[in-house]
């Protein structure tokens, strides 16, 4: 009778643990969808800033037409791109384009202090570290969810519900990589 | 393991919790006490008898009564702290939402938009404060949304990745959730301070007032005493406010005692955590500190909410049981060596760093400024070296800009065929003019050790550090500055000079707290028996930092100080006033 008792216990406690960790994996899992939709959010709102970025600099950038039509292509290309790979390797190229333009304007005085046009180039670099910041928060909390859904003991709530485990998001920037140019 | 912050719980309601119970205890031993002064009220008689109180204590009900009535107390001081708390702080502190149009306010507002990306869409306001002191804090009361206010002079002062370091400072404080707690801690006394400061001013007025047929000495002050002298219960009446407020004081020197320093250095974590940038919260801090930061209106009691701390407190740069009870804020230093040993960078390096690249733009900015005619509304065609076409026309503030700009760039005045390096520009000057100009190389900066440099400014021979960027101007040669009206000053000097408009109306005294810096500066002419020279206010017209050395009256204004009090001079001489110097 007894032993009856201790083996309700001890399911009792188990069952308590397993709803514990199932809703915590819940909640991390639903913090990486927010983390992912959060990206989503960022890199549309770049899309939709560049069309303006185009036509304001059209006007002064004449001669510079193979750097805007880079950037016009590269655009479309990240709207139409669906998998995750296609979409990580276009946002790469734009950020590269872009990089390219905003180089090229330095050359340009009268482009460079129209008031719209530097407005412009700080909501674009607001929304380059935005893309940053919500990549960051996608990665770590990816990190946790990872690390929650293979450790032990937990991994076995993990496997019996199917939680698996999900992609880091790579923007892999090859400026980054260079080392630092040292001016004078 | 790395931490979520949706997950970090909001507010540790242990600290709220106690501080609540100490109010009760509070409101206990006050009612108890009227309670055994009533029960014994004959007693009362003993001002005048000079017998010693006859008490006697209260029965455990009636104890449990005044128990229940304290309880009742406290909750309602409670709720009028909480009422509309933060709306009170932010009135104290004239913040305002950021104006998109500003460039500077709209930055400000991305960033903090930014921040909220960084964590997941945490609520955050952004506000500004109009003051030109650098400071930063976070302002939330627990159930409406937070607050991040900042002075202009952080937006004006700090570049990009500094100011973001300092709001995911303040956001770290919202998400630990104890920028609540400190407020309401703070906040709780003000409540008794303010009524009792009412009744000060009331009475003090009433005094100074009234016209009354007693007035059998008259005269000023004294005659008012003696006057009083007749009435010793308004005497005996002032004094216990007076003493009250003197008790109310110590008791919210004593609530700091539940607001830990640690706070701070947990905030730096999680902004270093959020920017993944240490650094810059170091430059931030070390720019803060060493430039001023009290915003001179500010209550006493919101000192906790700061980024550094608006007052200079000699206790916070103590370490041991009583500096760590009883300050809010730890050493700006110890601060500064755990983010950068993030970092993997020394203090020592930080510094010389900052002022390196500061002096660097600077110094390119100011090899080039050199390099230019020195006619504003001149306008020049440049030709880049290896190019056909010449670009232009351009005036010299547009050149300025140019980045691309070296020595060898081609110039030519428009309209003329003359051409030449950028190099030759004196000569042409001078051919043209028939001025003269040498650099000079023999002084000491006083605030960051490098070489100055005489310089022409608007014609007035001043001294220039090439490093950080400062002037040393003679004392007489400020109004002629000032007076000359050769430069023309963007969009940021005016701001600046807006701000200080706006903070201080020009006439008002006010004063420059002792700022504790480690920069000993010399004027390097009386330096080796002079004194230090001292950082103040320039006059009581101009609020514009400066160091001024005591012994020859020769003034040093560190990077856009002068160009801010030249565009305070023309802004007023423009309205038709023009303060006296």
């Amino acid at each position: 009778m007894m032993a009856l008792w201790i083996v309700l216990g001890v399911l009792l406690v188990i069952a308590v643990w397993g709803i514990a960790v199932y809703n915590g994996l819940v909640q991390q899992r639903e913090n990486v969808k927010n983390g992912w939709s959060q990206i989503d959010v960022q890199l549309k709102r770049r899309h939709d800033l560049i069309p303006n970025l185009v036509e304001t600099a059209k006007g002064y950038l004449k001669h510079e037409n193979k750097t805007l039509e880079d950037v016009i292509r590269a655009r479309q290309m990240a709207v139409d791109a669906r998998s995750l790979p296609d979409k990580q390797a276009a946002e790469n190229m734009l950020t590269g384009t872009l990089r390219s333009l905003f180089a090229v304007t330095e050359n340009y005085p009268e482009l460079k202090a129209n008031r719209q046009m530097m407005q412009l180039h700080e909501e674009i670099t607001s929304t380059e570290n935005k893309i940053a910041f919500a990549r960051q928060y996608y990665n770590d909390e990816v990190n946790r969810y990872n690390a929650s859904v293979q450790s032990f003991p937990d991994n076995a709530v993990a496997g019996a519900f199917k939680f698996e485990k999900m992609e880091f998001f790579q923007i892999e920037d090859p400026a980054e990589k260079k080392s630092p140019e040292v001016k004078f | 393991m790395p931490f979520s912050f949706t997950e970090i719980e909001k507010s540790k309601s242990r600290v709220i919790a106690a501080a609540f119970a100490f109010l009760v205890v509070l409101y206990f031993a006050a009612v108890y006490i009227i309670a055994v002064l009533i029960r014994n009220y004959q007693s009362l008689a003993f001002f005048y008898a000079d017998e010693t109180i006859a008490s006697s204590p209260l029965s455990p009900g009636e104890s449990f009564f005044v128990l229940a009535i304290a309880v009742l107390l406290a909750a309602g001081h409670w709720l009028v702290t909480i009422h509309s708390l933060k709306d009170r702080v932010l009135g104290i502190l004239k913040a305002q939402p950021p104006v998109p149009e500003n460039t500077e306010e709209r930055m400000f507002q991305n960033i903090v938009e930014e921040l909220r990306v960084a964590t997941g869409g945490a609520p955050m306001e952004a506000m500004v404060i109009p003051s030109l002191a650098l400071n930063a804090c976070a302002v939330s009361d627990g159930h409406s949304t937070p607050v991040i206010a900042v002075t202009k002079g952080i937006l004006y002062k700090l570049n990009r990745s500094q100011i973001e370091a300092v709001v995911a400072h303040e956001a770290g404080h919202i998400l630990r959730g104890d920028g609540a707690e400190a407020m309401i801690i703070s906040s709780m006394f003000e409540i008794f301070g303010a009524t009792l400061r009412a009744i000060r001013t009331g009475v003090e007025s009433a005094m100074e007032s009234s016209n009354d047929p007693w007035e059998m000495f008259p005269g000023r002050g004294s005659g008012r005493m003696l006057r009083l002298g007749r009435f010793p219960h308004v005497i005996i009446f002032i004094l216990l406010i007076v003493l009250v407020i003197w008790i109310v004081h110590a008791l919210s020197l004593l609530m700091r005692m539940f607001i830990s320093r640690e706070r701070e250095y947990r905030a730096d974590a999680v902004a270093a955590r959020l920017t993944r940038n240490p650094l810059a919260l170091a430059e931030a801090l070390y720019i803060i500190a060493h430039k001023r930061h009290t915003l001179l209106d500010a209550a006493d009691s919101l000192e906790t909410i700061f980024i550094v701390n608006p007052q200079f407190s000699a206790l916070d740069q103590g370490e041991g049981v009583f500096p760590d009870l009883f300050s809010t804020h730890p050493p700006v230093e110890s601060r500064l060596d755990i983010l950068l040993n993030m970092a993997h960078g020394m203090a020592g390096d930080l510094k010389t760093a900052l002022q390196t690249l500061e002096g660097r733009e600077e110094q390119e900015r100011r090899e080039r400024e050199v390099l230019l005619p020195r006619d504003p509304q001149g306008l020049w065609l440049l030709q880049r070296p290896g190019e056909q076409g010449w670009s232009g026309p351009f005036k010299r503030e547009e050149m300025a800009r140019m980045e691309w700009l070296t020595p060898e760039t081609l110039i030519r005045p428009q309209g003329l065929a003359e051409a030449f390096p950028l190099t030759q520009m004196a000569f042409y000057e001078n051919k043209t003019t028939g001025q003269k100009t040498q650099p000079d190389v023999s002084k000491t900066c006083p605030a960051c050790g490098e070489g100055l440099e005489f310089v022409m400014y608007e014609r007035v021979r001043i001294l220039t550090c090439r490093k950080c960027g400062g002037v040393l101007v003679g004392e007489d040669d400020i109004p002629v500055i000032l007076h000359r009206k050769e430069h023309t000053f963007d969009e940021r000097i005016q701001g600046m000079a807006r701000t200080i408009r706006q903070e201080h109306p020009p006439g008002q005294t006010v004063s420059l707290p002792v700022l504790p810096s480690d920069r000993k500066s010399y004027c390097e002419r009386c330096q080796p028996r002079g004194r230090n020279m001292r950082k103040c206010l320039f006059n009581r017209y101009y609020h514009v930092e400066i160091d001024k050395c005591m012994d020859c009256g020769r003034v040093w204004f560190d990077k856009d100080e002068l160009d801010v009090m030249q565009c305070l001079y023309e802004t007023w001489e423009t309205e038709g006033k023009r303060p006296m110097m």
